[in-house]
């Protein structure tokens, strides 16, 4: 290798100073904020309007609203009710999502052969549509004289309109599992595909049934990618807030992610909100971590 | 091995019914019927309320559930409700447009020269800066937002909340996308073309300049186009940044009015974005198909690649 | 609360809008103590808990059992009486987003030949905040009745020279000295609304007034679906207090405040009713509400909204004889107003009749004339009369209750209350 290929005429800060404006651009807009949340939920309130007033200095933070938050959402409170029925949601949701989910990419990575082109396209459009209009489609759908009320009467399983929109979990759950699967899918079609043929091969020529191949072999190979996909979708499910909003818009299924937006906003719940932003992030962390290394990891394997 | 033909039947089990079944599933690569049933049927529950609603826009009665004939009234030809006349929808439209085109110009440069950084980096902090990179990418939306919001409200106090604070914040999560995207490219290119321009002669920056990004051109280019895409369709920051009426993008305008009884204009509102956003998403990947270089043989398409994300 | 209904995270529909208005009880200030530390410099203690009598020397919390009449401050002087009015100038208005008709205030600067300017605020704590550290010098303000002493007690307003302002006398004479400023020491009444229900006649089952208690219509399942209430606490808990029967809707009463959150869990139980803050205007005429909690501005203002078959005709608004919700809006001069003279001789341009009822009829809200009335506005077309009611008279003044703001352990029990309704586990 050339001396010049080995960089030697490059001073030492060459490419520092490419990521420089990245960095402090993210330093300053991304850390930062977070910093911001912990100044206000850490913060005190102003004696007159108890509106919360940030504290920059970690030496002189005060803990209270953070810790009555947590012990509210552990121990009982409205908060807690919340947060149990965000997990009951979004629990449910990530489920029917694999179990609609897996096969769909299973059969694209393994047997759509002539069809893969277009079943890929499809699977990539509702990346690229946004959320809002695939949800607002469904509110038209739903409402009393839409689409799903006209078929199902029609078809004669109901009697008169159902309406959907006011308050129904099941509705709200399956708007998140419509909301999210297009994200867990595609990862997970992505695992799937890069499983090597010759293992189910191998498998099926030892004698096993395809449905033991899929069990003992397919599986667990796909197990990565399976875990890797529920993240990518848990992560936001659980700040899923407009879901709610727009298909249900009643208190009985608020989910976690209203409560914070709508103390954020109040005169005096900021510090409270912000507990909960923080509460919400420590809970993800270990979800969020468990992905970052992941994706390290595959990061890594492109570099030689 | 794609086959379609049938293993022997079990033979005594050949002649009846429950025979010819376990026969059909025993083929180990028959195409098995369930899966395709389900994988289509998901695809209708996918993409067919979306295409309804597209549909909708055409209507030419006042409702959202009922097709009473295709035409472009609420395209343009209402005086004050159509998508083109309404200002707040008008208004909608130029603000998500405004920080798109914002959100690329910006956050483009920043990203290619962040990922080229991150590639070439060596000595410390290189896996913190990695690291930081990443981030945007894993935290919610909501925990964005709302540190955005506050840091605006309590910090940044200079910047005002709504188009400044907006662009701003569409760029700080865009520019991870376009990291991601460039950092493939760069590392299938790898250094000899760089070295081998250098070794002709060629200065570091010039070898950067006429040989690396022409050939990052169409990741670059990829990249604005899916920054351009993920900032028209975000709703989350939008909406925690917002600064008055003015500062509504369609995704926002479409959050408060889907539940006030929605006309047809807000679908033709919601399928512009859609369309714009697709016309986007399409660009990057043909241009990145006919630009860039087979890696490997076997690869079928860029469309798969995409899947793949492995531009 | 809090949010101004001008506040954009809760806006929705066209710039024609009319203004909505929050009871922006208790506005946030994040540097009280700063402004109250601007009172005098010296003694400066933020008053300990939320009413300052000590050391301001007046009550933060007026009511109108308890009035208040502010001090006029040595350091903090009104302007002399015959001043000509400034010239080569620009007269700014800070106000909330679309809560005055442009055109007036276009007028009113070709009359005195300055050049004018109306900016905005969508929320009281960055109205403040900015008049506070002498970013804007605005000349007129529009403060809620709630914050004024507040203000007041910061000398961030200045006492206003009455020889300046003799259409003062135009206006109601019960609110020609108001409990929260008696004598109009500091501010004049710009606006006044009612909190009533808004319906769709032909839709509802039954009427409000069909009911044996009218407010029971949002307990009723027969509109399920179909009701609205607003996202504001202190509104619907005074609706329900009311219901109840417990006629003040400040009350510390625990008893009352848990029976209350009781109620409303029940309501939204039984009919599905949904939170907003403009379905008032904005989405009852187009039928996708039968009955909401309604401002008399929004009631007003929903007859140019109607669609899907509605008409104005189609709408109502009931109001109780006596002890419904009523507040009203003021208009102020800041201390370092530029142009002091000229905004006196604004208020009283306002408070012209003929000014006062066009402006009335592009905002939608009210102003407190005595000209103005129930018939002269039906009659001339401004309110139609299946609306008549959502007309506040003089008498409702004085007999009916206001949202004031709560001591903050008081508050703190409402908005817990809240935060499980909200919840979904009330």
């Amino acid at each position: 290798m050339s001396e010049q290929a080995k960089g030697v005429g490059l001073p030492g800060w060459f490419w520092q100073a490419f990521a420089a404006p990245g960095v402090i651009w993210l330093l300053l807009l991304f850390i930062v904020p977070f910093f911001a949340i912990l100044a206000i939920s850490m913060g005190t309130r102003d004696p007159i309007f108890l509106a919360p007033v940030p504290i920059w200095n970690p030496l002189d933070w005060n803990t209270e609203t953070f810790t009555g938050v947590v012990r509210e959402i552990l121990f009982g409170g409205p908060h807690q009710v919340v947060f149990i029925r965000t997990l009951a949601y979004v629990g449910v949701a990530s489920v029917l999502s694999l179990v609609i989910g897996y096969p769909v990419a299973y059969y694209i990575a393994r047997h759509a052969h002539r069809t893969k082109m277009i079943l890929l396209i499809l699977l990539i459009a509702p990346w690229w549509i946004s959320y809002l209009m695939r949800m607002l489609a469904w509110v038209n759908l739903l409402e009393d004289r839409g689409l799903v009320n006209s078929l199902l009467q029609k078809i004669g399983l109901i009697g008169g309109p159902i309406n959907w929109l006011n308050g129904r979990p099941s509705t709200v759950v399956l708007g998140l599992v419509y909301g999210y699967i297009p994200f867990l899918i595609l990862p997970l079609y992505a695992a799937i595909d890069r499983i090597d043929q010759s293992m189910m091969e191998a498998s099926r020529d030892l004698g096993a049934s395809p449905a033991r191949t899929f069990v003992r072999v397919t599986l667990p190979l796909s197990r990565q990618g399976i875990l890797a996909a529920s993240v990518i979708i848990l992560l936001p499910m659980f700040g899923d807030y407009y879901t709610q909003d727009l298909l249900s818009a009643n208190p009985r299924t608020s989910m976690f992610a209203n409560a914070i937006s709508r103390l954020l906003f109040s005169r005096t719940g900021g510090a409270e909100g912000s507990s909960m932003v923080i509460f919400l992030s420590l809970f993800l962390v270990i979800l969020m971590f468990y992905y970052l290394v992941s994706t390290a990891r595959a990061a890594r394997e492109y570099e030689r | 091995m794609s086959g379609a033909t049938v293993a022997a039947p079990i033979e005594d089990r050949a002649g009846t019914l429950a025979g010819r079944f376990r026969g059909w599933l025993a083929n180990p690569w028959a195409r098995p019927r369930f899966l395709v049933i389900l994988t289509w049927a998901y695809m209708v529950w996918s993409i067919v309320p979306v295409a309804f609603a597209i549909l909708m826009s055409f209507n030419s009665g006042r409702s959202t559930v009922a097709f009473q004939g295709f035409s472009f009234y609420w395209w343009w030809q209402d005086p004050d409700a159509a998508v083109f006349t309404n200002p707040d929808f008008v208004n909608a439209i130029v603000q998500s447009l405004k920080l798109a085109a914002g959100d690329m110009l910006i956050a483009t440069p920043i990203g290619v020269a962040l990922a080229l950084g991150l590639a070439r980096w060596r000595g410390r902090g290189r896996g913190s800066a990695n690291f930081l990179m990443l981030f945007p990418l894993v935290t919610p939306e909501i925990v964005m937002g709302t540190a955005l919001f506050l840091v605006f409200s309590n910090l940044y106090e200079s910047i005002s909340l709504g188009t400044p604070a907006q662009l701003l914040g569409h760029v700080t999560f865009s520019i991870s996308y376009v990291v991601i995207v460039v950092r493939g490219r760069l590392f299938a290119i790898g250094r000899e073309y760089e070295e081998a321009a250098m070794d002709l002669g060629a200065s570091p920056f010039g070898a950067l300049r006429r040989v690396l990004f022409p050939l990052l051109g169409p990741a670059i280019f990829a990249s604005a186009m899916i920054v351009f895409a993920i900032s028209i369709d975000d709703f989350v920051i939008s909406t925690f940044l917002l600064g008055g009426q003015e500062s509504n993008t369609v995704p926002v305008l479409i959050y408060q009015q889907a539940r006030g009884g929605p006309r047809p204009s807000l679908n033709g509102v919601a399928t512009l974005m859609l369309v714009g956003s697709m016309i986007a998403i399409a660009l990057a990947l043909i241009v990145t198909s006919r630009f860039a270089k087979r890696r490997e043989a076997g690869r079928a398409s860029a469309v798969e690649d995409f899947a793949r994300f492995e531009l | 609360m809090v949010f101004h209904p001008r506040d954009p995270r809760f806006r929705s529909l066209s710039r024609r809008d009319f203004l909505r208005r929050s009871l922006a009880t208790g506005v946030a200030l994040p540097s009280a103590a700063a402004i109250l530390a601007a009172c005098g410099g010296d003694g400066n203690d933020n008053a300990g808990g939320s009413d300052g009598t000590g050391d301001i020397g007046f009550s933060l919390t007026p009511t109108p059992d308890d009035p208040v009449t502010y001090p006029i401050y040595d350091d903090n002087p009104m302007i002399e009486s015959d001043l000509e009015p400034e010239t080569n100038t620009t007269f700014t208005i800070f106000n909330w987003i679309d809560y005055l008709w442009p055109k007036k205030l276009r007028e009113f600067g070709e009359k005195y030949g300055v050049e004018v300017e109306y900016t905005t605020f969508y929320n009281s704590e960055t109205a403040v905040e900015r008049i506070r550290n002498g970013e804007l010098q605005a000349d007129v303000y529009f403060p809620t009745y709630d914050y004024l002493p507040r203000l007041v007690a910061a000398k961030l307003m200045q006492p206003l020279n009455h020889d300046y302002i003799p259409n003062l006398a135009n206006a109601w004479p019960s609110i020609q000295s108001p409990f929260y400023d008696q004598d109009s020491k500091y501010s004049v009444p710009y606006t006044i609304y009612t909190t009533g229900i808004e319906y769709l006649a032909p839709e509802v089952a039954k009427a409000p007034e069909e009911y044996d208690n009218p407010y029971d219509i949002f307990w009723d399942g027969a509109n399920a679906g179909k009701v609205g209430l607003y996202d504001e606490y202190r509104e619907v808990f005074s609706m329900t207090l009311l219901r109840n029967g417990v006629e003040d809707i400040n009350t510390a009463d625990e008893a009352a405040i848990e029976q209350a959150k009781k109620d409303i869990v029940d309501a939204i139980a039984a009919t599905n009713a949904r939170l907003t803050i403009n379905g008032a205007y904005a989405k009852l005429p187009t039928g996708t509400f039968y009955v909401h909690q309604s401002w008399s501005g929004d009631a007003v203002a929903a007859q140019y909204y109607t669609a899907n078959g509605y008409k104005p005709g189609d709408l109502g608004f009931w109001y109780p004889d006596s002890g419904g919700v009523i507040g009203n809006d003021m208009m102020a001069i800041p201390a370092n107003a530029k142009n002091p003279v000229l905004a006196h001789l604004f208020i009283n341009y306002m408070l012209e009749d003929r000014i006062g009822l066009q402006n009335f009829g592009w905002v939608g809200y009210q102003p407190p004339l005595s000209s103005i009335e129930p018939d002269t506005l039906v009659k001339d077309g401004w309110v139609p009369e299946n609306l008549r009611s959502a007309i506040v008279t003089e008498d409702q003044f004085g007999s009916n209750e206001l949202i004031l703001p709560l001591e903050p352990d008081v508050d703190a029990k409402y908005l817990d209350a809240w935060e499980e309704i909200t919840s979904g586990a009330g």
